[in-house]
């Protein structure tokens, strides 16, 4: 709770009047004293607000951090990735044309770096996953842990990344 | 406790669990998917469709696909009601996060179905 002029808006039907007649005197040349009574009486709240996003932008993202949100990024794109997937499944079992065009799809020039941003995605996504599971074990909860823990998740990653590059360039 | 009724199972604990034993059948399908494509570079059609023939595999993946929705629905859900609120975004929040919701399950529930249609459709 703020001033006790601010509080109307929670106000019931009873307490309207009283507030009411408290707001003239605040607009009166009497109004020293009502704030000079809040001033001495009303505890402020000291109490913490949630933060706003803006709020969080004011601070520098740890690198666990960037890791956590490439985490969450990389798994709302795996919502498109899946479909691409089963499009990919789907051609490659309907028939022996099917898996053939596939194969001329995923070999061409465009289809190489598809078939590398979904696997890179579903790579990071699934290195970050295990390092959640491994967590969730007790394992690497202290602040230089958690660090170490998300340094290991983007070297994983990135190697495999490197090495989906070397698959889909020979296919 | 807070329950929310578009969380998957109403209850954070239970969503937190059921998103870590989808994750563990989703790495092992992955694994044996992914090792399977790897060690056999030269895969013809016929491999590849009696790969996807056999019972266990067919299992295999509806159980995949069923732990990938699951496991989706959860992801999205967090991702939705952690950003899309009308703290951070004003008054139209809860009408974006609802139509967000909306889009994302219709994604999931075609992903489900056409998955079943490739597997036993073909």
């Amino acid at each position: 709770m703020g001033a006790l002029h601010e509080i109307d808006i929670r106000a019931n039907s009873g307490t309207v009047h009283l507030i009411r007649i408290y707001k003239k005197l605040l607009k009166s040349r009497y109004a020293w004293f009502p704030l000079f009574m809040e001033k001495l009486f009303v505890k402020k709240d000291t109490r913490p607000t949630n933060v706003g996003i803006m709020d969080l932008m004011a601070f520098k993202l740890p690198f666990a951090g960037w890791a956590s949100i490439t985490h969450r990024i990389s798994g709302v794109i795996l919502l498109v990735i899946i479909g691409i997937g089963l499009y990919a499944l789907d051609l490659s079992l309907s028939s022996e044309a099917g898996f053939a065009e596939l194969q001329v799809l995923v070999s061409s020039p465009l289809g190489k770096f598809i078939t590398w941003g979904c696997l890179s995605a579903f790579a990071y996504h699934f290195v970050a996953g295990i390092k959640h599971m491994i967590v969730d074990f007790g394992v690497a909860e202290t602040t230089e842990g958690t660090l170490f823990a998300a340094r290991l998740v983007v070297m994983i990653s990135s190697v495999l990344i490197f090495l989906a590059a070397l698959w889909v360039i020979q296919l | 406790m807070v329950s929310q009724v578009t969380s998957f199972s109403r209850n954070g604990v239970s969503d937190w669990l059921l998103q870590r034993a989808t994750a563990w059948v989703l790495t092992a399908y992955t694994i044996v998917l992914f090792g399977y494509i790897v060690a056999q570079p030269e895969i013809t059609y016929q491999e590849w469709r009696a790969l996807f023939s056999q019972t266990w595999m067919q299992v295999f993946t509806i159980i995949a696909l069923l732990s990938t929705c699951a496991h989706a629905w959860i992801g999205l859900w967090t991702v939705g009601t952690d950003y899309i609120r009308s703290h951070l975004m004003g008054d139209g929040a809860d009408t974006l996060r609802f139509i967000y919701q909306i889009v994302c399950i219709s994604i999931l529930v075609v992903y489900l179905v056409w998955g079943i249609q490739i597997l036993w459709g073909n």
